[in-house]
């Protein structure tokens, strides 16, 4: 693998140099704010695309609150447009722009959290392909960099990545002191990049300080589950009644926050946005929390209350997605903790599953709850 | 303070008066609170109270989630004057009667803005801006408060309590929309703020509506401000400024600057602050031969 | 003897939200009595201006509209006794609310016309298509907030190319 070394204040001459090879860059950025520094403004730190090399925060900060799903997976697009004449409907092709992009700054938990959204939308296995996603998934390459302080809610170790993994990464960026990082070329999109920025690049990197930094970091993660019984649990249909599904889920409130900041997430809903007689075919982002979601026309909801929505989430992320996909379903980026209103916490249920698991003679049936 | 919380909590359960106490307890983190619902006597030791607990506990009172359908005869719940604010306002609404809530008043000095900003104490620097100048710090309806209660001259006026409401009032009209239209640009139309809020209580909120289709579902500019719109125009005369789904927002945008310039509005208008008082009623649904109409023709 | 109506380069698009009670008879008895009036406007008639929700009025901004009116019945003279009282307060907030959003709120107009008041039609609804005339078409709500999903229309693009 070809390693090399390159200066971190360096980036901005990357992005331009991307910038200038006609490529879109998207990177990591502060959102300006209207009240700076009044007591509730915070940090807003999302992906977007960069115009140029002064204006990002690569290797700064934590988590951008958006991760890089939207960029692979939109917010919402429209499929196709109609026209009803009469008694014939046309359908009217649309044409979206896949830029060549470049994202830069992507932490090791989103650049994982791809392969799962490839093996739901690009899996030839399963004869179908979303072209939506693969016509991006194509064009674009992943620059990653490895994590420096992680934070109270991250939890990767806990299912089986690192903060410092180079999973899902086409170029692989690790901060190893003295304002330098250690770049490794992953694939053969990230050596067309490497080759974009070869001025910038120098020498052979430092493979052993590299592993050092890597090892140092995942030391600072605080929040560690055992993550190994997991699915077994889950897979015994007596657990699914289990007591605790319903003492830990109560207060959640199906707001859904969770699910659209999760890279991993990928419901969607297609509707069609009429005007007259003409309109598109909009296929955008939707939650499994939402008290609607599995309403039948019937009017009989199978998930009727909001503890088995998110019984069914913790499932779709431990259970099915590796069991179906074999690829994870969590990642451990610890958005959903960060982001819920009513610290409802995924690594709570990982818990108590594992104790669980550990104690089958436990209550499986709380009577206070009947 | 909270000793005596829970003492009454305990008193309350053991005696079969409440079948359930809505209260804060420790959360998954040092700098966060959570909800819990308290069954068993035993159990209030978990009650907390402090300047973390920022959750608004009474939108656990709200049929969308899930109060009617749990069968709890009378609910004693935690409230802090804001939260108490929001119960009074469901019960001015007939979504609540007075007499199936016991609430337990808790005075409070402010909360945090943010759990990331909880550094080990409240002071100016991390104190929520909505707590400034809070007439509420001592509740002002509660069936049990630990100490005494004094008389408090709730009677001034509404301000808005972020800055931003006045700088964007200064603003020109096009300078004005062009900040929405950047700072909604990362709307994912999540639905957080609604959910959040303890007076959503539509069964089928209208944006869910399909036929015929109110408000596109897409997070495209005419869905985005469609929506943030329509949640500000349903809210007016109701909002009783408990700022959570500013905190809940996953894409840290400020949703309730528009709820904030309505109660303006509401005050200059009709002299009215939501959730003070158990009988009036807001006021969209009621109204005066003599109101104001300087701008009809 | 009517007015000469002139065409000019951008006729601007008011829907207007009216009782049915009084101003769409209002309205209806200026056509009657062959008065000329701004052919701008397009009217749907609801029972009582009381039923008219701030949604509308959004959507019609939304769908294109340049400006947007709404009328009933002078106070007091509600055909439902109440409908207009709830219809002046919701417009006193929602008028805040579109000014606060960057709307002009020129844009909104708000009438009391009854059934016999056939000329005050003709003359709010002149003076009301001439000053959004002269404020244009709506720039806050152009076509990439009316119609988003035009720019991905193939014809457009070959057309743009």
């Amino acid at each position: 693998m070809k390693t090399a070394t390159l200066n971190k204040s360096d980036i901005g001459k990357c992005i331009d140099l991307l910038l200038q090879a006609d490529l879109r860059v998207i990177a990591p950025r502060l959102q300006p704010q209207v009240d700076e520094d009044g007591p509730d403004a915070l940090e807003v730190l999302t992906f977007t695309e960069v115009k140029s090399g002064e204006d990002h925060q690569v290797g700064e900060g934590l988590l951008p609150l958006n991760g890089v799903k939207e960029f692979l997976f939109a917010k919402h697009e429209p499929l196709f447009a109609y026209e009803k004449r009469g008694k014939k409907i046309e359908i009217i092709p649309v044409h979206h722009e896949y830029p060549q992009t470049v994202i830069i700054g992507v932490r090791p938990c989103d650049a994982a959290s791809i392969a799962s959204l490839e093996s739901v939308f690009s899996d030839a296995n399963a004869g179908f392909e979303d072209p939506f996603f693969t016509e991006r998934r194509s064009r674009t390459t992943f620059i990653t960099y490895s994590c420096t302080a992680p934070d109270s809610s991250c939890f990767c170790t806990s299912v089986e990545l690192s903060p410092d993994s180079a999973k899902g990464s086409d170029l692989h960026l690790t901060e190893i002191g003295d304002g330098r990082l250690h770049v490794e070329v992953i694939t053969k999109a990230g050596e067309a990049v490497a080759k974009q920025l070869q001025d910038l690049l120098e020498g052979e990197g430092d493979q052993a300080a590299r592993e050092k930094a890597g090892a140092e970091v995942t030391e600072k993660l605080t929040r560690i589950r055992d993550s190994a019984p997991i699915m077994e649990w889950l897979m015994d249909t007596a657990n699914f009644d289990d007591e605790m599904w319903q003492r830990l889920g109560e207060k959640c409130i199906g707001c859904g926050a969770c699910t659209f900041v999760c890279p991993t997430c990928h419901c969607f809903d297609i509707v069609d946005e009429n005007k007259g007689s003409k309109g598109y075919r909009v296929k955008f982002w939707d939650s499994c929390q939402f008290d609607h979601f599995t309403l039948h026309a019937s009017g009989h909801n199978p998930r009727d209350w909001q503890y088995k929505r998110y019984r069914n989430r913790f499932n779709c992320k431990f259970k099915i997605y590796p069991e179906k996909f074999e690829t994870p379903g969590c990642v451990g980026c610890g958005r959903c903790i960060r982001a819920c209103p009513v610290n409802l916490d995924i690594t709570e249920y990982m818990a108590e599953v594992a104790h669980k698991a550990a104690n089958p003679n436990a209550m499986k049936a709380d009577p206070d709850f009947e | 303070m909270i000793e005596a919380i829970r003492n009454q909590a305990r008193l309350l359960l053991e005696n079969g008066d409440v079948d359930v106490v809505i209260g804060y307890a420790e959360g998954s983190d040092p700098s966060r609170t959570t909800p819990i619902f308290i069954r068993k006597a035993e159990d209030v030791e978990k009650l907390i109270y402090d300047p973390r607990c920022i959750n608004s506990l009474p939108l656990y009172l709200n049929k969308r989630h899930e109060y009617t359908r749990k069968g709890w005869k009378k609910t004693a719940i935690i409230g802090k004057g804001c939260d108490i604010r929001a119960i009074v306002q469901l019960i001015a609404e007939n979504q609540l009667k007075r007499d199936e809530i016991y609430i337990l008043g808790v005075p409070c000095e402010g909360v945090v803005s943010h759990p990331e900003k909880w550094d080990g104490s409240l002071h100016d620097g991390n104190r929520a801006s909505k707590c400034i100048g809070c007439d509420v710090m001592t509740p002002h309806e509660t069936d049990f408060f630990p100490g005494d209660k004094p008389d408090v001259d709730r009677s001034t006026p509404y301000e808005a309590t972020s800055k931003n409401v006045a700088t964007l009032m200064e603003l020109e009209l096009d300078k004005r929309f062009a900040f929405w239209r950047t700072d909604f640009d990362r709307c994912f139309k999540c639905y957080a703020c609604r959910e959040v809020c303890p007076h959503c209580s539509c069964n089928t909120c209208i944006t869910d509506e399909t036929t015929p289709s109110w408000i596109d579902p897409a997070a495209h500019k005419k869905g985005v401000f469609s929506w943030h719109l329509t949640r500000a125009m349903h809210l007016v005369g109701r909002c009783t400024g408990c700022g959570e789904c500013t905190r809940a927002c996953p894409m840290g945008i400020q949703v309730d600057l528009f709820n904030q310039r309505m109660k303006e509005v509401v005050q200059e208008s009709y002299s009215y602050k939501p959730g003070y008082s158990l009988e009036d009623k807001h006021p969209l649904i009621t109204y005066k031969v003599d109101d104001r109409e300087d701008f009809i023709k | 003897m009517g007015k000469k109506i002139e065409i000019h380069d951008f006729e601007p698009k008011i829907m207007a939200f009216v009782c049915k009670w009084c101003t769409y008879s209002g309205a209806d008895l200026a056509g009657t009595s062959r008065m000329d009036y701004s052919p701008n406007v397009r009217m749907i008639r609801l029972p009582c201006s009381g039923r008219i929700d701030p949604q509308f009025m959004i959507k019609a901004f939304e769908q294109g509209a340049d400006g947007v009116f709404i009328s009933g019945c002078h106070p007091g003279d509600c055909h439902y006794n109440e409908g207009n009282y709830y219809a002046r307060r919701r417009n006193t907030t929602f008028r805040q609310l579109m000014d606060f959003h960057g709307i002009d709120i020129e844009r909104i107009e708000f009438s009391w016309i009854s059934a016999a008041e056939a000329i005050k039609w003709t003359e709010v609804i002149d003076a009301f298509t001439e000053k959004v005339r002269e404020l244009g078409r709506h720039p806050q709500y152009d076509d990439e907030v009316v119609d988003p999903y035009a720019q991905f229309l193939v014809q457009n693009k070959q057309e743009s190319a």
